[in-house]
C-alpha cells in the first residue's frame, strides 16, 4: 500500500512537473508567429486490481497536443494570400496614380502648352520667336512624353527584379518545407508522437509562403505536406522541390515571367494568368491588368497626336514656301513628330518576321479633321494552317481570313484597328505579338530638321485662291483647302465666268464639282466647263482640283475670273498653324470619338478607379485576414493569464502530489517505528 | 469567444496605427485644400477636373486670342478712319475745283494737295504692323503690296500681294478675319454707281454734260449707246452681250430732262444737261473697276489740264469731276463697309470675351467643386478621429495593464 501510494504521488509530481514545463513553453512562445498553444495529455493509470477492487495506479501523461484546427489555419493563409496580393498591387498602383494625377507633372499640363505654342504661331507666323516658343513647348511635351514612360520603364524593370527576387524567396520556402517534410515524418516514424513545434513550422512555413504566391497543399498518408502552385504544378512533394525560376517571355525580351522547371530538369513558362495571390501575383496582375494598359495608352495618345499632327503639318507650307510639293531634298518637312513602327514579337526565334506599321490617319480637313483608330490593346497574329486570325487582347475580338488571303487580306479586315501587317506570311503556328503602341511614349521626339530651324513649320497653306481686279459681281471664293495627296500641277489655273453658258471656263486639269445638295459631278479634263448650276437647279458650292478644294459663294458677273494658285511669299498665312491649333479640341483619338486629353483622363480614371478597387479590395482582405487570424488565435493562441492560472494549477498539483508522498513517507516512519 | 494576449495587443496597435493613418492623410487634405489627392480617391472627379481643366485652359487660350485680335482689328480700324478722312478731304476738294471761279492756277494748287494725298494713301496701303508686316498684302506680309510706275498724272499702280485674309481662332467653332486684302480694298472698286456708269464719248465736240444718274427698277448688263444725230434729237443702240439691237429713234433731246432707258423691271434713268453737237456720243454700260490710285491720278491730271480754254473744255472737265466725285463715292463706300465690318467683329469679339470670362468662373467653380475640400466636414472629422484616437491610445493602455502575473 505504501509503495502503491509513493509510486501514484511520483506519477502525480511528474504529470505536475510536464503540465509547468508545458506552460512555460507556452509563456515563453507567446508572441511566436504560428506557435499552438500545447497541453498535456493525462489520463489516469491501469488499475491494479486487489481483493477490494480496482484501484487507480495514478496518472500518466499520454502526450503533448497543441490546440489547432486545420481549417482555421488554411483559412488563414488563404485570407494572407489574398491580403498580400492586394498589397503588392496597390503599392505599384499607387505610383502610376500619383503619376499620372499630378497637376504639374501629368501629361495635361504639357499638352496644353503645346497648343498654347502652336496657337501663338497661328497669331503670329512669320515671327520667329512665336516659332522658337512654340519648339519649346513641343519639346516641353516629348520630354513629359519621354519621362511619364520612363517612369513606366522602371516600374517595369522593378516589376521584373521584384519577381526575380521573390521567386528565390518562394524557392527558398518550398525547400524549407521540404526539409520540414523529411524531419517531421522521421520523428512521428521514430516515437509515433506528434513533432508540435515543427508541424508549427511547417504551418507557418506554408503561411509565409502563401504571402508570397497562393499555393494549395494536401497531406499524403505519411503527414507530408505536398505544395501545389497555379494549375498544380507539384512545388514540393515529399522532400523534393521542383523551383519556380525567373525566364524571359517567349514573347517579349524585356519581360521576365515565371519558369516551372520539372524533374527533367526542362524549363516551362507558365502562362502568366496562372501566378495568383500573394505578392508574385500582385505584380503580375499590377503589369498585366494596370501597367501594359497605362504604357498603352499612353503610347496611343503619343502615335495618334504625332499622327494627326504630321498629316496636318505634311499639308502644309513653311515660312520659306516648301511644301509637300517641293522636290524632295529640298527641305520640306511633313512631320513634326518622329515616332517608331509598331512593336511585332515572335513566338519562336526561328519563324518567319512579320512587320507592322501605322496606317495614315483617317479623316480630312476638308471634312473635318483627322483621327486614327488605334486602340491601345495588343494583338496577337496566328497562323493556324487554314485561318489568318488576328486577335485582340483587350476584348478578345478576333479578325479571321483564309491563309491563302494572306496579310493583305487580314490588313483589309483590321482597317479599323489603326495598323497594317506586312512582312513575310506567317509561320503556321506560331503566336506573334503585336504591341502597336507600347513604346511609342518611349519613342516619340521632335524632328530634329525642325529643332534645327523653326522655318521649317508649316504654318501656312500651299495654294491660294485669287479674283481678278476686273471682276464686277458678287462672286466669292475661300482660299483653299488641300486634302492629303495634293498636287500644284497646272497652277495657276483661272476659272472664267461665261454668263451665256452659266458655266466656268477653265483651260486644264479635271474638276470635281459639289453642288448645293451635296451631289458632286466630275468636269474635264480641261478645256471644259463647269456649269454653275446642277440638274436640280441647285449652285455650286465647291470645286476641287487636284486635291484642292475652293469653296465658292456669290453670283458672278460675266467675264469674272478666279485663279487657284501657288501660295507665294505668304509669310503672313497661318491657315495651316489654326488647322494645327484646333486638333486640341477635335475628336483625334479613339476612332474620331474623343480628344487627346480625353483619352488621357480616360487612363488617370481608369488606373484610379482600379486603385481604389484594389485598396478597398485590400481592406476588406485585411479585414478577413484580421477575422481568420482571431478565429485562430482564438483557438490556437496563447493567453498568459490562462498561463498563470495553469502554473498555479500544476504548483498546486505539484505539492499536493509531494504532500501525498510525505504523507506516505511518514506512513512508513511509523511502520518503522514499530519495528524498532 | 477565447481572448489571446497576442489579438489583444494586435488589435490595438492595429486600430491605433488605422485611426493615425486616417488622421495624416485629413491632415494632407487640409493642408492642401484638396479633396482628391491622387485619382484613386475620386476617379470620376479626377478625370473629369482634367478635362474641365483643359476647357479652362482652351478658354483662356481664346481668350487672349479675343484680345489679340481685337487688338489688331482696333489697329486695322484706325487706318480706315485715316483714310475715310484722307477721302471726305479730297472729296471737299473736287467740289471746290467745280467752282465755276476758279482759275488754272487756283486748281493747280489744289492738285498740289491732292498730289500729297495721293502719296499718302499709298503710305496708309503700304503700311506695316508693329511686327513690320505689311498690313494690306494679304498672305504675303513682307511684301510691299503697292507700287508705283510712271509720273504723277499719268502713274498706274500694280498690286503685289495676294487675296489672303489672316485668321486667329477666336473661339471653338469661329475663325475671324483679322485683314483685308489691298485688291479688295484698293483696286477692285467699281466705277459710277456700282452697277454702271454713264459717261461721255471722249471725242464729243459739244458742251454736253452727264448729270446725276440712277436706277429705277433695275439695271440688265446691257450696252446703252446714245448718239446726237443733231444738238436736239439723239438715237439708242442697246448692245446685249456683244450683240447691237437695230438703232431706235430719233428721240428729242432736251437738256436736263430725264432720260429713261430700258425696260419693265429693268428701268434706270440719266440726265444730259449743256448742248451736244450731231456725232456727239454718251454711253451707260456696267461698271468696270478702277483702283482708288488711279481715280486720284485722274483727278491730278483734270486739275492740270487747262480748263478755261473754252466751253468745250470746261464741259469735259465738269464731266470728269463728275466721274471722279462718283469714284471717290465708291472708293468711300468700299472704306466704310470695311470698317463697319471690323465694327461688328470687335462687337462679336467682345460678346466672346464676356462669354469666355464668365465661362471661366464656371470652369473655376466646377474645378472647386470637382477637387476642393469641404473644410467644414474635413475639420469636424479631424476632432472626431482625434479623439476616438485618444480614446484608443487610453484604452489600450490601461487593458494592456491588466495580468495575473500582477498578483502572483
Amino acid at each position: 500500500m505504501g509503495s502503491g501510494m509513493l509510486s501514484i504521488g511520483i506519477t502525480g509530481i511528474h504529470a505536475a512537473q510536464l503540465g509547468l514545463e508545458a506552460t512555460q513553453h507556452n509563456i515563453a512562445n507567446a508572441n511566436t508567429p504560428g506557435y499552438s498553444r500545447q497541453y498535456i495529455q493525462q489520463s489516469a493509470g491501469i488499475p491494479r486490481l486487489t481483493g477490494s477492487g480496482y484501484f487507480g495506479s495514478g496518472t500518466t501523461v499520454d502526450t503533448v497536443r497543441r490546440s489547432y484546427d486545420k481549417y482555421l489555419t488554411q483559412q488563414v493563409q488563404s485570407a494572407q494570400t489574398n491580403a498580400s496580393e492586394s498589397a503588392a498591387q496597390l503599392a505599384k498602383l499607387s505610383q502610376i496614380d500619383n503619376m499620372l494625377g499630378d497637376p504639374s507633372s501629368g501629361l495635361a499640363p504639357a499638352l496644353q502648352e503645346f497648343f498654347t505654342g502652336v496657337q501663338q504661331v497661328a497669331a503670329n507666323p512669320s515671327l520667329i520667336s512665336a516659332r522658337q516658343s512654340m519648339l519649346a513647348a513641343s519639346q516641353t511635351l516629348t520630354t513629359r512624353f519621354n519621362a511619364l514612360n520612363q517612369r513606366m520603364a522602371e516600374l517595369y524593370d522593378g516589376v521584373n527584379g521584384e519577381i526575380t527576387s521573390e521567386l528565390s524567396l518562394i524557392n527558398l520556402y518550398a525547400t524549407q518545407i521540404g526539409d520540414v517534410n523529411g524531419q517531421i515524418t522521421r520523428a512521428e516514424a521514430a516515437t509515433n508522437q506528434p513533432p508540435n513545434d515543427l508541424l508549427d513550422l511547417r504551418d507557418q512555413l506554408v503561411a509565409e509562403l502563401n504571402k508570397h504566391v497562393r499555393v494549395s497543399t494536401v497531406e499524403d498518408s505519411i503527414g507530408n505536406f505536398n505544395v501545389f502552385v497555379g494549375n498544380g504544378m507539384q512545388l514540393v512533394v515529399g522532400n523534393v522541390v521542383n523551383a519556380l525560376t525567373p525566364v524571359t517571355s517567349s514573347f517579349d525580351p524585356e519581360r521576365i515571367v515565371v519558369g516551372f522547371k520539372g524533374l527533367s530538369g526542362t524549363v516551362q513558362e507558365l502562362p502568366e494568368s496562372l501566378i495568383e495571390g500573394g505578392t508574385l501575383g500582385g505584380l503580375m496582375s499590377f503589369r498585366r491588368s494596370a501597367l501594359d494598359d497605362a504604357a498603352n495608352t499612353m503610347g496611343q495618345i503619343a502615335a495618334s497626336l504625332a499622327l494627326t499632327f504630321n498629316a496636318q503639318h505634311a499639308l502644309g507650307q513653311d515660312l520659306q514656301g516648301l511644301n509637300a510639293t517641293s522636290p524632295s531634298g529640298a527641305g520640306f518637312q511633313a512631320n513634326y513628330f518622329n515616332i517608331s513602327g509598331p512593336k511585332v514579337f515572335k513566338g519562336a526565334t526561328t519563324a518567319a518576321d512579320v512587320t507592322a506599321s501605322f496606317l495614315p490617319p483617317s479623316g480630312d480637313p476638308v471634312n473635318g479633321n483627322f483621327y486614327t483608330n488605334l486602340t491601345g490593346s495588343d494583338y496577337v497574329l496566328r497562323n493556324d494552317g487554314t485561318n489568318l486570325t488576328l486577335t485582340r487582347q483587350s476584348d478578345k475580338t478576333t479578325w479571321s481570313v483564309a491563309t491563302g488571303a494572306g496579310l493583305a487580306g487580314l490588313n483589309a479586315a483590321i482597317a479599323g484597328e489603326g495598323f497594317s501587317l506586312g512582312g513575310a506570311v506567317p509561320t503556321a503556328n506560331v503566336d506573334y505579338l503585336i504591341e502597336p503602341t507600347r513604346d511609342i511614349a518611349r519613342n516619340i521626339a521632335l524632328n530634329p530638321y525642325i529643332v534645327a530651324d523653326t522655318r521649317r513649320i508649316a504654318a501656312a497653306a500651299p495654294t491660294v485662291t485669287t479674283l481678278a481686279l476686273a471682276n464686277t459681281g458678287s462672286l466669292k471664293v475661300t482660299q483653299g483647302q488641300v486634302a492629303s495627296g495634293y498636287s500644284l500641277t497646272g497652277l495657276p489655273l483661272t476659272f472664267t465666268f461665261d454668263k451665256a453658258g452659266d458655266e466656268y471656263d477653265f483651260l486644264s486639269g479635271s474638276v470635281t464639282a459639289t453642288y448645293a445638295d451635296g451631289t458632286t459631278a466630275g468636269f474635264g479634263p480641261g478645256p471644259a466647263s463647269v456649269d454653275r448650276l446642277n440638274g436640280s437647279g441647285k449652285e455650286l458650292m465647291r470645286i476641287t482640283v487636284n486635291g484642292i478644294s475652293i469653296d465658292l459663294s456669290g453670283l458672278p458677273a460675266n467675264g469674272d475670273q478666279f485663279t487657284i494658285a501657288a501660295n507665294l511669299n505668304g509669310v503672313a498665312d497661318s491657315r495651316n498653324a489654326v488647322k494645327l491649333g484646333s486638333l486640341q479640341i477635335q475628336n483625334t483619338t479613339a476612332g474620331g470619338k474623343a480628344t487627346y486629353q480625353a483619352t488621357y483622363a480616360s487612363l488617370v480614371s481608369e488606373n484610379g478607379a482600379l486603385t481604389r478597387q484594389v485598396k478597398i479590395t485590400g481592406e476588406a482582405q485585411a479585414a478577413l485576414l484580421e477575422q481568420n487570424e482571431s478565429a485562430r488565435s482564438s483557438v490556437s493562441g496563447v493567453n498568459l493569464d490562462e498561463e498563470a492560472a495553469n502554473l498555479i494549477r500544476y504548483q498546486q498539483a505539484y505539492q499536493a502530489s509531494a504532500r501525498a508522498l510525505d504523507i506516505s513517507s511518514k506512513l512508513f516512519d511509523v511502520l518503522l517505528g514499530i519495528a524498532n | 469567444m477565447r481572448i489571446t494576449t497576442s489579438m489583444m495587443f494586435d488589435s490595438g496597435t492595429r486600430n491605433i496605427l488605422d485611426l493615425q493613418g486616417s488622421l495624416y492623410k485629413l491632415q494632407d487634405q487640409l493642408s492642401t485644400g484638396r479633396r482628391i489627392l491622387t485619382p484613386a480617391d475620386d476617379p470620376v472627379a479626377a478625370a473629369q477636373a482634367l478635362v474641365v481643366s483643359q476647357r479652362a485652359s482652351v478658354n483662356t487660350q481664346f481668350i487672349d486670342n479675343q484680345a489679340s485680335a481685337s487688338s489688331q482689328l482696333s489697329e486695322l480700324e484706325d487706318r480706315y478712319s485715316a483714310m475715310v478722312d484722307l477721302l471726305q478731304s479730297v472729296k471737299a476738294r473736287v467740289v471746290d475745283a467745280g467752282n465755276a471761279a476758279y482759275s488754272d492756277s487756283n486748281r493747280r494748287a489744289i492738285s498740289a494737295e491732292i498730289r500729297e494725298r495721293y502719296d499718302e494713301l499709298l503710305g496708309l496701303a503700304n503700311a506695316t504692323d508693329a511686327q513690320g508686316q505689311h498690313v494690306f498684302s494679304g498672305f504675303r506680309g513682307d511684301t510691299r503690296p503697292f507700287s508705283v510706275s510712271g509720273s504723277p498724272g499719268g502713274r498706274t499702280i500694280s498690286y503685289a500681294g495676294d487675296e489672303g485674309k489672316r485668321q486667329m481662332q477666336v473661339e471653338t467653332d469661329r475663325v475671324m478675319d483679322l485683314s483685308d486684302s489691298g485688291a479688295d480694298v484698293f483696286m477692285r472698286i467699281p466705277q459710277g454707281n456700282g452697277i454702271f456708269e454713264f459717261s461721255p464719248g471722249a471725242a464729243n465736240t459739244g458742251t454736253g454734260t452727264i448729270g446725276a444718274y440712277s436706277m429705277i427698277t433695275g439695271f440688265n448688263g446691257s450696252t446703252y449707246d446714245i448718239s446726237f444725230t443733231s444738238s436736239t434729237s439723239y438715237s439708242l443702240v442697246v448692245t446685249t452681250n456683244g450683240v447691237p439691237a437695230p438703232a431706235t429713234g430719233p428721240f428729242a433731246y432736251v437738256p436736263g430732262q430725264d432720260i429713261v432707258l430700258g425696260s419693265g423691271s429693268q428701268q434706270f434713268k440719266v440726265v444730259i444737261g449743256g448742248a451736244p453737237n450731231a456725232g456727239d456720243a454718251f454711253t451707260a454700260a456696267p461698271s468696270t473697276n478702277k483702283d482708288v490710285f488711279s481715280t486720284l491720278d485722274q483727278m491730278i491730271s483734270a486739275l492740270e489740264s487747262p480748263v478755261a480754254v473754252n466751253d468745250v473744255t470746261k464741259a469735259q472737265f465738269r464731266n470728269q469731276m463728275t466721274e471722279i466725285s462718283n469714284n471717290l463715292d465708291q472708293v468711300m463706300d468700299r472704306f466704310l463697309t470695311r470698317q463697319t465690318s471690323i465694327g461688328a467683329r470687335r462687337i462679336e469679339l467682345e460678346a466672346l470675351s464676356n462669354v469666355g470670362a464668365d465661362l471661366n468662373l464656371q470652369y473655376q467653380t466646377d474645378m472647386s467643386r470637382l477637387q476642393d475640400l469641404d473644410f467644414t466636414e474635413a475639420i469636424s472629422s479631424m476632432a472626431n478621429r482625434k479623439m476616438v484616437l485618444e480614446a484608443a491610445q487610453l484604452s489600450f493602455k490601461q487593458v494592456s495593464q491588466m495580468s495575473l502575473f500582477n498578483y502572483l
